[in-house]
């Protein structure tokens, strides 16, 4: 795997040796460049999508929350998932799977042809070619993320699917916690009207 | 080799699908419309009009009178912009703020921009003030408008003060330095000085209303002894051109431009999702000040009533 353009063929057509290869040779800047290709070409589809239901004042909003959240969600995400794989016993590295997450979302880039695709059809099948072309795409990253975590750790595809859902989990039982703390000190407020 | 064909294969593919998305998503936007370089800008005066920056946070900055400049001066600069409805909605405020915002109005007639009123339920006193600096005013058969005239509240609660036992003593610089102040009766040579001011300000008023709406000055001041009107009442009486919504008044305002077809609005001042998610909320504010008030006048209880605070000059 020599250059970008093999590691991208691999990452789509033979990922599980790409993720290994990739994890291994540590290429941030490659990383790098591929995430923001992958970031940047869905925000093209999404600004255009966004005018044309007529919703351009929500678009630096959009743009702006997707931008931020993406670049938190892959470094806070590549330092959570490694500090829970090591706590379940794994052999990568935090750089590793930084790098494999970063291709790992790749495949968002067909968001483009695909809608491309949905807006020619008739009015009636763009909705669902649109909301099957998302879903497919979504799917194949999260696909590629278990198989990155997977490879990267040496992990079953099932304590690499633990790893992934483990923040989730925390963050749903902190905020049952939090909600009934809030709920219970909510009805011993006096009200004011 | 084979590998990298089918990645810029898949780029050229990308790269086809933006282009195609592009040119799909500017026809869309052009879909049914005249032309993107007709549009119709409307801006809202909603409330007391009050001069400054009104409500201000972090990101945002909504209500006093510098939004709503702020507007006129976008649509001025927005060649696309062939005509401005100026929808008013307001029991009228400061003079000076109304006049502020009036002169503007003239400024972007005089560049060549049509402006034109859709009164709502109120466009009196200020809000009329700025009708008048307008091209043609619309207005409901039972919108209230006209109170064209100057008021200038005064209390007087010496005798209030003297029961409770307060009593403020004052160093001043000159006799009228505390003019109107609540706790002494006003002097007969105060009660001249702001009866002068009050006409001085009721004559501009007239002045701008007679300009306006192409009146004499003396027919403008037998309608203008403050009397409000019905949107019927002022069609007849000359101050107000046409009957109709604010949906009349956007093609009326299309037919001054020469704007052929179902005209495109564009709205100033519309809330953006960082308004709503960092700017000032109304609704808290007021629930705030409830909650104040009701704090206030349980904790002190003094019976003074909050209104002897100095008011500011109010167009009626």
């Amino acid at each position: 795997m020599g250059n970008v353009f093999d590691a991208l063929y691999d990452v789509l057509f033979q990922p599980k040796i790409a993720m290994k290869m990739i994890a291994e040779q540590k290429k941030i800047s490659q990383a790098v460049i591929v995430f923001f290709l992958s970031l940047v070409i869905p925000l093209w589809a999404l600004y255009f999508g966004m005018q044309d239901v007529g919703m351009s004042a929500m678009v630096p909003f959009v743009i702006g929350f997707k931008i931020v959240s993406s670049m938190l969600m892959w470094f806070m995400g590549a330092a959570v998932w490694h500090l829970i794989a090591e706590f379940l016993g794994g052999r990568g590295t935090g750089v590793g799977l930084f790098t494999t997450l970063g291709f790992a979302q790749f495949p968002q880039v067909f968001i483009v042809p695909l809608w491309v695709i949905a807006a020619l059809l008739p009015v009636s099948l763009k909705s669902i070619m649109m909301a099957i072309a998302a879903l497919t795409i979504f799917s194949w990253s999260f696909f590629l993320t278990i198989t990155a975590i997977k490879e990267v750790y040496e992990f079953s595809t099932a304590k690499a699917m633990l790893v992934m859902i483990t923040p989730i989990l925390v963050i749903l039982v902190v905020c049952a916690i939090a909600f009934t703390f809030i709920g219970s000190a909510v009805t011993q407020m006096p009200m004011w009207l | 080799m084979y590998k990298k064909s089918v990645i810029i294969v898949i780029g050229i593919v990308i790269l086809l699908s933006l282009i195609g998305l592009a040119f799909h998503g500017l026809g869309a936007k052009n879909k049914g419309k005249v032309s993107q370089s007709d549009k119709i800008g409307i801006i809202y005066v909603d409330g007391v009009i009050i001069g400054g920056r009104g409500q201000s946070s972090v990101l945002m900055e909504q209500g006093g009178t510098d939004q709503i400049i702020k507007q006129i001066h976008q649509a001025r600069d927005d060649a696309s912009v062939k005509a401005v409805v100026l929808r008013v909605n307001s029991p009228g405020g400061s003079a000076a703020a109304s006049q502020e915002v009036g002169e503007e109005l003239k400024k972007l007639r005089a560049q060549g921009k049509i402006v034109v009123t859709s009164m709502g339920d109120v466009a009196a006193s200020g809000g009329y003030w700025l009708a008048a600096c307008t091209d043609k005013i619309y207005a409901n058969p039972t919108t209230m408008t006209g109170s064209i005239g100057v008021y200038m509240p005064y209390a007087n609660w010496e005798e209030l003060y003297k029961k409770v036992g307060i009593y403020q003593e004052k160093i001043k610089s000159g006799p009228h330095k505390d003019i109107l102040s609540p706790e002494r009766q006003m002097t007969d040579a105060e009660r001249e000085i702001i009866q002068v001011m009050v006409d001085d300000i009721y004559n501009q008023f007239v002045d701008v209303v007679a300009q306006g709406r192409k009146m004499d000055k003396e027919q403008v001041k037998k309608l203008a002894d403050g009397r409000i009107y019905t949107g019927n009442q002022a069609k007849q009486l000359g101050l107000v051109d046409e009957l109709g919504n604010m949906y009349d008044a956007i093609d009326g305002a299309g037919q001054l431009a020469g704007i052929e077809g179902k005209p495109t609005i564009k709205e100033f001042g519309k809330t953006s999702p960082w308004n709503m998610v960092f700017g000032p909320s109304e609704k808290i504010s007021t629930l705030l000040e409830q909650f104040l008030f009701q704090k206030a006048a349980n904790q002190l209880n003094l019976g003074v009533p909050l209104e002897a605070a100095p008011e500011k000059w109010q167009v009626k």
